[in-house]
């Protein structure tokens, strides 16, 4: 009926048209632009692998720019002691070669139990940042110059790390200046004026997973003596 | 040749006459009359037998028109004008199943411009439409495609004038009123009277015993056109105003024709192919034609469109589903542009994604060796760069949370002064929370915290002087040094926790009053001291 109403060559043209516009808009809509989205999306994906790898060869780069710079420094620290496991034995060595240094007649010492503190960095490494608080205590000397050596001597004994966190200096009032306490100076002996305390930390860096001293808990313990 | 290649069909009376067009020119294909026994068929074959693919024009030229004018319509938007005129035609001819406007357009005068006049139409209606409907259903069968359908009176009104123009305007000037007489092989002859350029009469009368050509046919002709004269003279025409008469007839009835009797202004017969001659139109097929129809025809086949479309129902169920086919062709021939044209432009985006792509891909294979070279040169370091990283990180702080008490000493020593004897010294460095892998306290609105990053010193000292300094004068000096350590020890708080002999210049005070020097120190046997404390950041 179409057909006669609107003539067959009317007809098939239109039945033509149809199809091809239906065959360009399925083309277009299933093939062009799903091909198109699919290339967006690789090309995106492509970017941000660019981008993710330059960053990567940056920081690489930064990282062993750091390495180079930073490696003799860490050698120095770890020659120095700063990885050591604070032996308490060698601990006992150090305190006598302090004594030495700074030419002072004795002291007493306390050492406590190592500490474990908190690091992030330390975590990073797989490492632990460990202290043992050192008290000095009985040091008598006559004057305070002894003391400021002692003090300037720790640096030089424990060169990686030790920090001061008290010093306690007091003149003996018990102390009388009398003629046996000069001849005692003038003899070169010390004489108790100055009555000093000091408590130091000794910190390094030892690995986590640092294996235990069989019949011991891995720590070093406190220690004590002169 | 018929305007734009069309056919044109004229449908009367007596039968339908087909003229198509040549080169040049235009061609009497057929004539059919209805009493013909299979007309329908014959004049499908006739539709069908040239010319098929040309659009046909149809044209009514039967006696069942009717018109009539309709005047003062009154000044309306253009928007409201065509309903109105619309709803006065339907009064006008309620029954009619074919009908038409037409806006008649004021007369023009040479040399002025057109008078402003309320507008005027020409109503227009058939009433019978078997004849229609037999070429209708012809026209459907044939399969051809149909140009519009249309008026022969209403067609030709122009017809008329463009005649009457050529054969007048320059012999004696121009008439106000026009007439074209012919005989029309459809039917009946056929008179169009114009008045300044409008139609202003139709007439057809019917074949009679005079015959269509010869003697008889003339004074028929010529009895004919005085009744239109009498007409005429009821629609407002004067002798002042003149009139132009065109008879389209032979050779031989020229010569019966008397210019004298037509009381007309100008005068003229002249055959069928001279009519069309001045139309410029070459006539094929009418040798031995001396019908009127070829000229009306050449004329409407001609023009780019009709003058005024008429609507007929018959015709308009299957043109109006051919427009629409051939609307929604042209839509999807569009359609089938901007697919293309996106297709096309997807396609280019599409390959340009793919070079750039590849390029990428490139790009990516080169850092991945890069990555892979700087990889080899990481790895061949003895240490890991955590390692050294976080080494340093932790050395620093151990760094910035250690101090040399020298610095501190030697400028305590430099406020002292020489006549100052320390009796004890304490110094604390606290270090930052950091250090210990505390938060460091800070309020939550942004308080400093108690602790910078490098620690606080704390220190406490007492100090004596000589016995024989007085009091008052220990007291000064203690506040002295007070003053000497704020300016020596800046961005510390420094406090004197206890002065000598506890004295508070401004506090409480108990004694005697002996005589002897009130400044003397009253407790000379108890050892006298002061205490200061101080706390800041490590120098």
């Amino acid at each position: 009926m179409i057909v006669k109403l609107i003539g067959l060559k009317r007809f098939v043209i239109l039945l033509a048209a149809l199809g091809l516009n239906g065959l360009l808009a399925a083309g277009y809509f299933w093939g062009m632009v799903p091909m198109r989205e699919r290339a967006v999306t690789e090309q995106s994906s492509l970017q941000g692998q660019i981008s993710s790898l330059q960053t990567k060869i940056n920081d690489i780069k930064k990282d062993i720019v750091d390495i180079r710079e930073n490696l003799p420094k860490y050698e120095a620290l770890k020659n120095a002691g700063l990885f050591e496991g604070q032996d308490r034995f060698e601990l006992q060595r150090k305190l006598g070669e302090l004594q030495a240094k700074a030419e002072i007649s004795g002291f007493s010492f306390n050492v406590k139990d190592i500490e474990s503190l908190q690091n992030a960095d330390a975590e990073t490494m797989e490492h632990k940042l460990i202290s043992s608080r050192v008290t000095l205590d009985k040091l008598s000397t006559t004057f305070d110059m002894p003391v400021y050596d002692l003090l300037r001597s720790i640096p030089a004994v424990f060169p990686q790390h030790a920090r001061v966190q008290e010093i306690n200096i007091q003149r003996a009032s018990s102390q009388k200046i009398d003629a046996p306490t000069l001849q005692k100076i003038s003899a070169g002996q010390s004489v108790g004026f100055i009555q000093t305390t000091v408590l130091f930390d000794w910190m390094t860096l030892v690995p986590k997973e640092i294996s235990a001293a069989p019949g011991t808990d891995g720590n070093a313990q406190g220690f004590r003596g002169r | 040749m018929l305007g734009g290649g069309k056919r044109v069909l004229l449908v009367g009376g007596e039968g339908i006459v087909l003229f198509g067009p040549t080169a040049r020119g235009v061609e009497h294909e057929v004539a059919l009359s209805w009493e013909v026994p299979n007309f329908d068929q014959q004049l499908v074959e006739a539709l069908t037998e040239q010319n098929q693919d040309k659009p046909i024009v149809v044209v009514f030229d039967g006696a069942d028109q009717t018109y009539r004018r309709e005047e003062n319509i009154p000044k309306l938007s253009m928007f409201d004008r065509p309903r109105f005129v619309r709803r006065k035609l339907d009064l006008a001819f309620p029954s009619y199943p074919v009908r038409a406007a037409i806006e008649v357009k004021p007369p023009k005068v040479k040399g002025r411009a057109a008078p402003a006049a309320p507008p005027s139409y020409l109503f227009a209606a058939i009433s019978e439409t078997e004849r229609l409907d037999r070429v209708g259903a012809a026209m459907l069968e044939a399969g051809v495609p149909v140009a519009g359908f249309g008026l022969l009176p209403i067609e030709s009104a122009g017809l008329v004038t463009t005649l009457a123009d050529k054969l007048f305007e320059k012999e004696g000037g121009r008439s106000r009123w026009s007439v074209l007489i012919g005989q029309h092989e459809t039917g009946g002859l056929r008179q169009v009277v114009v008045k300044d350029g409008n139609l202003a009469l139709a007439r057809l009368t019917p074949p009679t015993e005079a015959g269509t050509q010869g003697v008889g046919w003339v004074e028929e002709v010529v009895q004919e056109f005085r009744a239109t004269l009498t007409y005429l003279s009821r629609f407002g025409y004067t002798p002042d105003d003149g009139l132009d008469v065109m008879i389209v007839c032979g050779d031989v009835e020229k010569q019966f024709f008397d210019a004298k009797t037509m009381s007309a202004k100008n005068f003229r017969c002249l055959k069928n192919l001279d009519a069309l001659a001045l139309l410029g139109v070459r006539g094929v097929g009418l040798e031995k034609n001396s019908f009127a129809d070829a000229v009306h025809a050449a004329w409407i086949g001609k023009s780019k469109s009709l003058v005024a479309s008429v609507k007929v129902p018959s015709l308009e169920r299957f043109t109006a589903p051919r427009l629409f086919a051939r609307v929604a062709t042209g839509a999807l021939a569009l359609s089938m542009l901007a697919l293309m044209f996106f297709n096309f432009t997807d396609y280019q985006a599409y390959a340009e994604i793919r070079d750039d792509i590849e390029q990428k891909e490139t790009r990516k294979a080169m850092l991945e060796r890069e990555y892979e070279k700087e990889s080899e040169t990481f790895k061949s370091f003895p240490v890991k760069a955590e390692l050294v990283k976080g080494t340093m990180s932790i050395k620093k702080l151990l760094d910035q949370n250690t101090i040399n008490p020298d610095k501190f000493f030697h400028r305590l020593r430099d406020a002292l002064g020489v006549d100052i004897f320390l009796t004890s010294l304490q110094m604390v460095h606290e270090p930052a929370p950091k250090l210990k892998g505390e938060t460091p306290s800070g309020g939550l609105f942004g308080a400093a915290p108690a602790v910078g990053e490098n620690g606080k010193i704390k220190a406490v000292f007492r100090f004596t002087m000589a016995s024989a300094i007085p009091l008052e004068q220990k007291v000064l000096r203690a506040e002295a040094l007070l003053i000497s350590l704020q300016q020596k020890f800046p961005g510390y708080e420094v406090k004197i926790a206890s002065q000598f002999g506890n004295v508070s210049r401004t506090g409480s005070l108990q004694g005697q009053a002996t005589g002897q020097d009130t400044a003397a120190d009253p407790n000379a046997n108890v050892e006298q001291f002061a205490e200061f404390s101080m706390e800041g950041p490590p120098l």
